[in-house]
């Protein structure tokens, strides 16, 4: 992809400082250090790493959900890391998120059509222009919109994955940040929602950020890969060389870690391996 | 392993009742559950029969809504509101524990059947320590030890659990540890009355890839080392090969294919298992979309008729929707709910 970057970050980091209060020892716990990364619009940036390796931090602070401690945010040409109010609000409406628990992340006491007409308002955009928005975003999105009356504990996990992908998608953004949005559906329900997401991805020409733990994914879905461990970038290439040659030794480990259909892993040779754990643990 | 797990005591894992047999540890017959919602009546699980052998792995596959845990949760006595059994036994130990009183259940639950859940950290009281809640469990499950006996029993279940400083994990509070962490603590939890059957719903659907293989590892050593039958309970069928000997796949409360796990995933004969296997993305051959199966899974009413899997079966036709097709042999090793299996004694 010769595109320029949407979305560019320089020596990124956070370090998050919790403690301090009422006498309290203060800690400070580096959760992204000396990122950088480069997205080509429309193209899609593949993230692994386990729990903690800081991958959905990197994601937040994107878009400016977590405020970075270091380095530098670029966005569409132009130095983000410090805008604020007005400025922000305005490119915010660019960059949107899709979370991991769709259920979770919808406001369970409106409909669905109120979810997703809900970035539309703040944006001043109601009345008959919203309805028929949210109409074509729900029929993008593969639903039908007479279910727009319907609440998120009505529908299937896959349908709330779909809902909140259409209120992403409310304000036409460029970049997409999607944090493990598979990871909570059923196998043939995730087929759905990675088929859809390429679809709109190809459609609108949208830039993503995909964070997963699910390495078969990141094969799917992306160009690109960083590997993550620590905070830190300890790999990067695109998604085919890192499958098929990987170069450091976590992500090896990490590869070795996705379960195959075709034979089950050794599992005599991994529990000697926990084995190995335990005599040391003492 | 064993000789922590019997060395401080419990039953022992040596014991007359672990010995090797071909009987198996729990025969479920005609299991049916009902929903009553105030939408109407479903049917959560229907005429669900299935027996595991001791020291086996059966996995039971399905999507959200099949009653993969339902039927499993019904093993526990527990089926959730608002399912209501309907029929059904479930032979333990030459007892019906679907039928008999909750106080004797209360007995096995925990002990001879234990249970982990998808969701480790809600299983664990936020507010009391590791320690302190593996030691309530081991008070239940194991009333003859003593108070130091019961504390060195929890070190040693938080060690064969591989963690590294066990003593500073007792102490710990769930939200100090992470996910996997917190499974490795039901597990520990969970082996307290070194259990018959462990029932393990998703057990790491929330953990990380590296910390998947960790747990399914354990449970592997787990029952290698003590003959625990185990039903792995998920939606993930890479999952369920990677561990199980034998595959239960449910569809609409309904078992579709059950058959020996390398038979079925070399070649299964049912619509949805084949739908299923090819909507798993193959990162050996790369491909633009990747096959789904299309629309969701609808709930039946209790009065249905005809193939669950009609309206999603790109094979359906007229009979598939008014005649429920059996439960019948397909292949050495299968049986499948088809009808197009008894055209050609099954497909290529």
């Amino acid at each position: 992809m010769t595109a320029a970057p949407l979305v560019e970050t320089r020596g990124l980091g956070k370090t998050f400082t919790s403690g301090g209060w009422w006498g309290g020892a203060r800690e400070e716990k580096v959760a992204v250090e000396g990122v950088d990364i480069a997205i080509p619009a429309g193209g899609t940036l593949g993230c692994v790493g386990e729990s903690g390796s800081g991958k959905s931090t990197l994601g937040r602070m994107l878009i400016r959900l977590i405020e970075p401690t270091a380095g530098s945010i670029h966005f569409d040409g132009r130095d983000i890391t410090a805008i604020g109010g007005e400025d922000l609000r305005a490119t915010r409406r660019h960059m949107q998120m899709v979370f991991q628990d769709p259920l979770l992340s919808l406001n369970p006491r409106r409909t669905i059509g109120a979810n997703i007409a809900r970035p539309l308002a703040n944006f001043g955009i109601r009345g008959q222009e919203s309805r028929d928005r949210v109409e074509r975003l729900m029929r993008l999105c593969g639903l039908d919109p007479s279910q727009a009356t319907r609440y998120p504990n009505e529908i299937s996990g896959g349908q709330c994955q779909r809902v909140a992908i259409a209120r992403a998608l409310a304000l036409e953004p460029k970049f997409l940040f999607l944090d493990e949005p598979v990871s909570a559906l059923d196998v043939s329900v995730q087929a759905q929602i990675l088929n859809l997401l390429l679809d709109i991805q190809a459609e609108l020409g949208l830039t993503y950020l995909f964070v997963t733990h699910d390495l078969k994914l990141i094969e799917f879905m992306a160009d690109e890969v960083v590997v993550m461990r620590h905070g830190r970038v300890v790999e990067r290439g695109t998604a085919e060389a890192v499958w098929n040659d990987p170069q450091h030794p976590y992500t090896r480990n990490l590869l070795d870690g996705v379960l195959r259909l075709d034979a089950p892993p050794d599992w005599d040779a991994l529990t000697r391996r926990l084995e190995g754990v335990d005599t040391g643990a003492a | 392993m064993r000789d922590r797990l019997g060395g401080t005591g419990v039953r022992s894992a040596g014991g007359s009742e672990r010995a090797v047999s071909t009987d198996p540890v729990v025969t479920v017959s005609g299991l049916t559950v009902d929903f009553e919602t105030e939408r109407g009546t479903y049917r959560a699980v229907n005429d669900v029969s299935f027996t595991i052998g001791r020291g086996e792995i059966v996995g039971l596959v399905g999507e959200s809504g099949s009653g993969k845990s339902v039927s499993a949760l019904a093993l526990l006595g527990l089926v959730p509101k608002p399912g209501r059994l309907i029929a059904g036994q479930a032979l333990f130990d030459g007892r019906d524990i679907l039928a008999i009183p909750p106080r004797e259940m209360q007995a096995l639950r925990g002990r001879r059947i234990a249970y982990i859940s998808q969701t480790p950290r809600a299983a664990l009281n936020p507010s009391y320590r590791i320690g302190d809640q593996l030691d309530i469990t081991l008070r239940a499950c194991a009333p003859e030890l003593t108070g130091t006996a019961r504390s060195a029993r929890a070190l040693d279940l938080l060690s064969l659990l591989g963690f590294h400083e066990p003593a500073r994990v007792a102490a710990s509070f769930p939200h100090q540890l992470s996910g996997g962490m917190c499974q490795r603590v039901c597990i520990a939890m969970a082996l307290a009355g070194s259990p018959d059957l462990l029932i393990a719903d998703e057990p790491t659907t929330a953990l990380d890839v590296a910390v998947q293989m960790q747990i399914l590892a354990y449970l592997y050593r787990l029952r290698r080392e003590t003959g625990v039958s185990i039903l792995l309970v998920s939606h993930d069928l890479a999952l369920v090969r990677s561990l199980a000997d034998r595959v239960i796949v449910l569809y609409g409360g309904e078992i579709q294919e059950v058959g020996s796990v390398d038979a079925i995933l070399a070649k299964p004969f049912h619509p949805y298992s084949q739908a299923l296997l090819a909507s798993v993305p193959d990162p050996s051959r790369r491909t633009d979309r990747l096959a789904y199966i299309e629309g969701y899974p609808a709930p039946v009413p209790p009065d249905a008729t005809g193939c669950r899997f009609a309206g999603r079966c790109a094979m359906a036709v007229d009979r598939c929707r008014t005649e429920r097709p059996n439960l019948r042999p397909a292949g050495a090793d299968t049986r499948v709910r088809c009808h197009f299996t008894d055209v050609e004694g099954g497909r290529a």
